[in-house]
């Protein structure tokens, strides 16, 4: 049944030849619902079995439990920011093809689910969608479409969201509803589940304007250069301890996906084990940034250290960057030891934009910057390697 | 001796598909008749010293060419000449002599051969296997003192022999060898004798038994190393046997030849301790048939020349849409026409079924028997089921995303999505300094790429790029 419906979109496209440039968005539906008949015409006369829309599917399903978690936190209105954020991409890219005469390829369907995940509950919804398409288009398609581009497309749109409309970026944030995962002393504030039965949540809850992140910055800067036993001290350990729990289960304030730590682990789990996500990057990044918050962030004691370093892998855009953002193939680097490299230092410059710079946020800087240093990283590792190569051809 | 070796970087474990022959042997029927092309294994081609209508016996030389390099070619069965004519072999035009079969299965044995192979000079063998034609088997052939090899005895610095098989529808030769133990030992003698340099020999290190056995035989024997290695593909070709075993790395774009080694596999042996103790020229070989378009999947002994239609018309199913294959699925060329014959040098042929069905949401089922690289298919976690071998594309052709599991895979390693995109588009002299030249063209690139993109395809243009402008 399914299949007579694109056969008569084909016969269509003969009767019609005006319709001719659609060909593309209609090969989408086909090649999504069906295998490909094609065989191999030349040597190995025998591929692999998998595919990028699989490749695609896994990272979908490791992104799914945050994106459900988002739901649940924030209400519907999470679902329907995602729907907007890939019909309105999703516009934009299959314009692109069908001007370029290609194939739609599967980039899109990862895009398009993580960038409502990186963004407040509350933005406005043509905000978004102006996001999104300027990340489409600027972050993706003027280089050339999916696997030719140098800068996560994700990210793109959510700096330029950041540095266009800064007050519904950066200061409006919402204590979430429901326990999540945590059921220790959490209080709800409304019964049932979550917020799953509403569409936005209550106005007369208030509209706070800080993340556990920027609550941290002003209690650090309060207690900075006190010794031990001052009350600002104690104030911002005992905000550190409290709030740790918290950030793991995910019901504290942040960005729709950002906030379930536990949820992001089992996504980067999942995609590891499929070897979707390298785990050389994610490794090096979180190695990297404990190593420099646990140096740079004032404590005390070691144990006030590690809490601190607990606290700030698990804040802010950390966890969600290094799993999701960092690992994406196409803008990253391709070696092995680059990949090291690579994360190290986006772990490196997000905790240092954090503690040093009037930004709360620095995940996604980093990973815009190092972006643009990972084709000069691979070619390094590449150059070293074959040193003893150059000029040995026969 | 037994010496353990570390395997090599790279490379993939082939194992559970559908179509691996069994260790079984069977003597094919006599074919009605064959096709002996001239032009078989290591040389150039020979001119026919026989015509039409002559009677030959099977075992007789009908073509040699004492000048050039090359090894001379056997009548495979009693009969009469039918014509003299020429074929497309393995994708070159040769001559080839079409002989009727009369049904005798009788061979005349060469002379000279004996037991006491020790007791004769190295030249006395050397010509046995000469005239046998085994001089042919090798990538380089067997150099002897009648130019029949790539490089003349001596220039030869050790032999390596490649026991093993390691594509996905390998034979196990270990069975052979546990079989005739004393055979193999006496032939790997026999070519000592011949060129009188260190042996090593690679073995599938999950059959122990063949190393004792092949150790009671061997105590004697110091010029003798035997490695068991893991059956990783590509570990039988000889850029990375040779480095595998010895350590030596054989220079980009030149074969083992060129530094001294020459390079055989187990039906060279077993043909050269025939040839030289029996008498028996080389008229008939051992033939895998893999894959599921045969009925059956094992060894058939059968007589060089037998036309591919002989073997399908008994051995292969009918109903469905076959491709046939010379030599292993990822390097081998398929043969659309089914009137070539199987010369001595082919050792594997495949049968795998064309599926050009198209299933319905082919990428979110789970895929119990399906084989990837990429752990995504329940078939790496549930290892009960065997693996689907078929030339379906598996996926529509799409950008590279950088994925990097070519890089992960490649024996060399090098960094096969580079290369192909600097050869693809006409560029292929600026990365002679990434190796391009290093690649061996196993075929693993291209198997592993989720995006589809032929990229052994576009490395081969590459090399010819920069072969034909030798080399900027």
């Amino acid at each position: 049944m399914l299949k007579k419906f694109f056969e008569l979109q084909y016969q269509l496209l003969e009767k019609y030849p005006a319709l001719k440039p659609l060909k593309p968005a209609i090969d989408a539906g086909d090649n999504f619902f069906y295998g490909t008949a094609e065989v191999t015409k030349e040597t190995p006369h025998v591929r692999d079995g998998a595919d990028i829309k699989r490749f695609m599917i896994v990272v979908l399903f490791a992104v799914l439990p945050c994106a459900f978690a988002a739901v649940y936190f924030y209400g519907l209105r999470a679902l329907v920011m995602i729907l907007v954020s890939y019909l309105a991409g999703g516009l934009a890219e299959v314009t692109f093809c069908i001007v370029r005469k290609e194939e739609v390829t599967e980039g899109f369907l990862i895009t398009g689910i993580l960038f409502p995940l990186i963004l407040p509950p509350t933005l406005p919804l043509w905000m978004l969608a102006v996001g999104v398409i300027f990340g489409v288009i600027f972050g993706k398609e003027v280089f050339g479409g999916t696997g030719k581009n140098p800068f996560n497309a994700a990210i793109v749109s959510r700096c330029f969201l950041y540095l266009c409309f800064p007050i519904y970026m950066a200061s409006t944030w919402y204590a979430p509803l429901g326990t999540g995962l945590d059921t220790s002393n959490f209080v709800p504030k409304i019964k049932g589940p979550g917020a799953l039965h509403m569409y936005t949540l209550p106005k007369a809850d208030a509209t706070t304007q800080a993340t556990p992140l920027t609550r941290l910055q002003a209690k650090r800067s309060k207690a900075a250069g006190k010794p031990a036993d001052s009350k600002e001290y104690q104030e911002y350990m005992q905000y550190v301890k409290q709030t740790l729990p918290s950030l793991m289960w995910g019901n504290t304030e942040g960005s729709l996906g950002e906030t379930c730590g536990i949820l992001i682990l089992l996504g980067s789990f999942f995609m590891i084990i499929q070897r979707v996500a390298n785990w050389r990057t994610t490794f090096a990044m979180l190695l990297s940034a404990a190593l420099f918050s646990f140096i740079l962030y004032d404590g005390h004691t070691l144990s006030d250290r590690l809490y601190i370093t607990l606290f700030s892998l698990f804040s802010g855009g950390m966890l969600f960057g290094a799993v999701f953002m960092a690992t994406d193939p196409v803008t990253g680097p391709i070696t092995h030891t680059g990949r090291y490299i690579y994360g190290f230092t986006i772990g490196m410059i997000a905790i240092l934009i954090r503690r040093y710079s009037g930004f709360p946020e620095g995940v996604m800087f980093a990973i815009l910057l190092m972006n643009i240093f990972a084709p000069l990283i691979d070619e390094i590792v590449m150059k070293l390697r074959y040193r003893n190569y150059r000029g040995n051809a026969q | 001796m037994i010496e353990k070796k570390k395997s090599f970087r790279g490379g993939r474990y082939f194992r559970r598909f559908c179509g691996a022959p069994q260790s079984k042997i069977e003597e094919f029927p006599l074919p009605s008749k064959v096709v002996i092309p001239l032009k078989q294994g290591y040389g150039e081609e020979v001119a026919a010293t026989v015509t039409a209508g002559d009677k030959v016996k099977a075992g007789m030389i009908i073509g040699e060419n004492n000048e050039s390099i090359s090894s001379p070619v056997h009548a495979s069965v009693n009969g009469t000449v039918k014509e003299i004519t020429r074929i497309n072999y393995l994708g070159q035009e040769v001559g080839a002599v079409v002989i009727e079969a009369d049904g005798d299965t009788q061979w005349q044995a060469l002379e000279g051969a004996t037991q006491e192979f020790t007791q004769k000079s190295a030249q006395e063998v050397g010509r046995l296997l000469y005239q046998a034609g085994v001089t042919a088997l090798g990538s380089a052939g067997i150099p002897t003192t009648y130019a029949s090899a790539a490089l003349t005895p001596d220039k030869v610095e050790m032999i390596v022999v490649a026991a093993l098989a390691t594509d996905p529808l390998a034979f196990p030769f270990s069975a052979l060898i546990l079989d005739k133990p004393a055979e193999f030992v006496k032939g790997l003698a026999i070519l000592h004798h011949v060129l009188p340099k260190p042996v090593h020999v690679a073995i599938n290190h999950n059959s122990m038994p063949v190393f004792d056995k092949l150790e009671e035989h061997t105590k004697e024997y110091d010029w003798l190393h035997l490695h068991p290695v893991k059956p990783k593909y590509p570990q039988e070709q000889e850029e990375i046997l040779v480095e595998t075993l010895t350590g030596k790395v054989v220079p980009d774009g030149q074969c083992a030849a060129d530094i001294g080694v020459v390079v055989l596999d187990s039906n060279a042996v077993f043909a050269a301790y025939e040839a030289v103790v029996e008498g028996k020229p080389l008229i008939e070989r051992l033939v895998v048939l893999g894959g599921a378009g045969f009925k059956e999947n094992l060894a058939v002994r059968l007589r060089v020349g037998t036309p591919l239609e002989e073997v399908a018309r008994l051995k292969a199913k009918e109903e469905e849409e076959k491709r046939f294959i010379f030599g292993n699925v990822l390097q081998g060329l398929a043969q659309p026409e089914l009137n070539v014959p199987i010369g001595r040098d082919i050792g594997a042929v495949a049968a795998l079924v064309e599926h050009r069905k198209r299933e319905f949401f082919f990428f979110m089922r789970p895929g119990f028997n399906r084989d990837s690289y990429s752990r995504m298919f329940v078939s790496s976690y549930l290892p009960f089921f065997k693996l689907r071998l078929e030339t379906n594309l598996h996926g529509e052709p799409r950008p590279c995303i950088q994925c990097a599991y070519c890089a992960d895979v490649c024996p060399r390693p090098l960094y096969p999505h580079l290369l192909a995109k600097y050869s693809e588009h006409g560029a292929a002299d600026e990365v002679i300094g990434y190796r391009l030249m290093a690649c061996i063209e196993c075929g693993l690139c291209s198997y592993v790429c989720p995006s589809k993109i032929p990229l052994m395809t576009h490395i081969q243009k590459g090399k010819e790029q920069v072969r034909k402008e030798g080399l900027l």
